[in-house]
């Protein structure tokens, strides 16, 4: 094990990899930056052209992508109350009236600081987590493997939107999407009838593109306008930011665990895990007075949640090949691409490349604070740049990607109809990453399903690892959906009480 | 009138698109009867379990009609559901789709650069220099992208 992981160190250290890593930080924070952008849409922007390269390349570009935005969103959240993402909305609270006071770069230097320690905590508690897991879930047989992807899924419909039936409901279509195209147990072709590019079923590429790229470029551009009218300079106090974050090690590395802890549970989000731990800090703070007004221990304990959750979202994902969030779910996609089997069987063949991932994420940790710290002025001046000067380079190599994938007409014509679809789900209150996840997991839970069927009959429903399974779905899914909904009103009270001050002076 | 359509379709969308499921999980389990077993089973399970859902879904509209449901969770930003905002979505669909029909019809480079330039004159009504150096500097991005990721590029339908 040990071994693995020193390799794993070194197989990173190739420079093509960490170019790659490096990239991945770059797409990143610029994706995090731009409110209504997000990591997903950056992993799905790349997926494309992951193709031909090795798979710790491309994991080290994903990863890179998926641990640098929680770093990077915090810049709008603090220069202009914006939350660069649904993991930043809590720093608002604080960081912004920091901002309104002259402290942006108090602020930014605090959150940066956090979100480094804490992303640095999650890596650390991933390789902790590996080696004692690793018996008890190879003793798992297909039919647990088919509960427990069922668990993630049932999880993640429940929570990724407001109404549990229309999560459910999406993650479901995603499965039968996912049954288009040729059967893994049978020698069987379903519902392509004559059409040719339908034989080796939808492309994730295209389903992930048209989902979540072309909704969010649509909504900004109908939306026009600068990302930002105007913004606070950053003023000065860097230093004082880091020290902030020092002195309150303790907070740092409680919600850094805390952010781990929630971060496992598939589904929960990170806007969730932002709450929790504002509320947390909040609560649990002697003096509560300067809450909302400008404490610093409001934006370090969210910003070290938020980036340490990146370690605990990888635990299911990699262990159980069941994904913690809708980027997980892509990761998950792209190893498919790269003919890696998800799950317990990685631990066994694929080692190594679960230390590169665990790598990649400390390192992009490290990178991301870093740039973020030291360009912090031209990455502000991003907010600036109209999105209309934007969109058109993402619109060109979204379509360019698509077309990478079969080089068919048909890539962009299911490209433009599942961003449509992603489209209307969006405006209609359909969650969309229950269908992106379904649709992933749709050939790993088939084919669980059906060697449980073959070896077992029905009475593997019988089975006591399924019947435990199920109870802690069922107990699963209960408590988070009151954790949800707790921190969904409890937020809500908290910005009613602060949003009219914060809007009264956003305005010009 | 065509914003009053557009604003009930928005409004009461989330139906219609239950329904485009509930009829799609229909179709998927009844085509899927035909199949052989290993290849039925799992679209059997799955849009029996669907077609629970999506009716379960139903009713639950049902009950609640005439309330505003909220946005997706996980979405962010804007709650604007105006009829123009909805029209206006469509149009830059509109625009994606001129772009694929350029991109197979004349070549991934000039259907790349005439796009954003088009897209930037007459939508946004952009200066002229902007525009045409985000339109150059778009071409060369994929002329470079092209030579180092030896990406391939459509045989263009018009032949040039």
């Amino acid at each position: 094990m040990l071994d693995a992981f020193v390799n794993a160190f070194w197989i990173l250290l190739d420079p093509f990899r960490l170019l790659m890593l490096f990239s991945g930080v770059a797409i990143g924070i610029a994706v995090g930056i731009l409110p209504g952008l997000g990591g997903l849409m950056g992993m799905a922007l790349v997926l494309p052209f992951l193709f031909g390269m090795d798979a710790y390349a491309g994991v080290a570009l994903l990863i890179g992508i998926a641990a640098a935005v929680p770093s990077a969103d915090t810049f709008p959240s603090v220069l202009m109350g914006i939350p660069g993402s649904s993991g930043s909305q809590a720093t608002i609270m604080d960081g912004y009236p920091m901002a309104r006071r002259g402290e942006a770069a108090r602020a930014l230097g605090a959150a940066f600081t956090a979100s480094l320690i804490g992303g640095l905590i999650g890596a650390l508690a991933l390789s902790a987590v590996v080696p004692f897991a690793r018996p008890l879930i190879l003793a798992f047989g297909s039919p647990e493997l088919f509960m427990l992807t069922l668990l993630g899924l049932s999880i993640i419909g429940v929570l990724s939107g407001n109404r549990p039936l229309k999560g459910m409901l999406a993650a479901v279509a995603g499965l039968a999407i996912g049954t288009v195209g040729g059967a893994p147990v049978a020698a069987e072709y379903r519902f392509a009838g004559d059409f040719l590019y339908l034989y080796d079923g939808l492309s994730l590429v295209i389903v992930a593109l048209g989902l979540f790229a072309l909704p969010e470029i649509v909504d900004l551009l109908a939306r026009g306008g600068a990302i930002a009218e105007r913004a606070r300079g950053l003023g000065h106090g860097w230093m004082d930011g880091v020290r902030d974050t020092l002195r309150h090690k303790w907070l740092v590395i409680r919600h850094s665990v805390i952010g781990v802890v929630i971060g496992a549970i598939p589904g929960m989000g990170s806007s969730i895990i932002d709450w929790v731990n504002y509320g947390i800090v909040a609560q649990t703070s002697k003096d509560r007075s300067r809450f909302g007004k400008g404490d610093v221990r409001g934006v370090i304990a969210p910003e070290s949640a938020n980036n340490a959750k990146e370690g605990g979202v990888l635990m299911p994902t990699l262990l159980f090949g069941v994904p913690g969030s809708s980027a997980m779910a892509m990761l998950l996609g792209a190893l498919m691409i790269f003919g890696v089997q998800p799950g317990p069987q990685m631990l066994t063949r694929d080692l190594d490349l679960v230390f590169v991932i665990i790598w990649s994420l400390a390192l992009a940790n490290v990178f991301g604070t870093f740039i973020c710290l030291l360009l912090s002025r031209p990455i502000a001046r991003l907010t600036f740049v109209p999105f209309h000067y934007i969109a058109p380079v993402i619109i060109v190599i979204v379509i360019v990607g698509a077309w990478q994938e079969t080089r068919h007409w048909a890539d962009l014509a299911f490209l433009l109809g599942f961003g449509l679809l992603g489209w209307l789900m969006k405006r209609s209150g359909m969650p969309r990453p229950p269908l992106l996840i379904g649709f992933i997991l749709s050939g790993l839970a088939e084919r669980y399903l059906w060697m449980s069927y073959n070896l077992y009959d029905w009475e593997w429903l019988t089975r006591p690892g399924v019947l435990t399974i199920g109870a802690l779905a069922v107990a699963l899914i209960v408590a988070s959906v009151r954790l949800k909904r707790n921190t969904s009103q409890r937020a809500e009270a908290i910005q009613a009480a602060e949003r009219p001050e914060i809007d009264k002076e956003s305005r010009p | 009138m065509k914003a009053r359509l557009i604003g009930i379709f928005t409004r009461h969308l989330q139906t219609p698109f239950v329904l485009f499921v509930l009829v799609g999980l229909v179709a998927v389990l009844t085509i899927s009867q035909s199949f052989s077993l290993g290849a039925r089973l799992f679209p059997t399970v799955v849009a029996a379990l669907g077609i629970l859902l999506a009716l379960l879904e139903l009713g639950r509209q049902w009950l609640r009609r005439g309330a505003r449901e909220a946005s997706d969770y996980t979405d962010l930003g804007d709650e604007d559901d105006s009829p123009l905002f909805f029209a206006k979505g469509l149009l830059f669909f509109a625009w994606m789709l001129a772009f694929v029909v350029l991109f197979l019809g004349i070549g991934a480079l000039p259907a790349a650069g005439l796009f954003v330039l088009a897209l930037l004159k007459l939508q946004f009504r952009s200066p002229w220099l902007p525009s045409l150096g985000l339109a150059a500097g778009i071409v060369i991005l994929l002329w470079g992208l092209g030579k180092v990721l030896q990406l391939r590029w459509p045989a263009p339908w018009l032949g040039f």
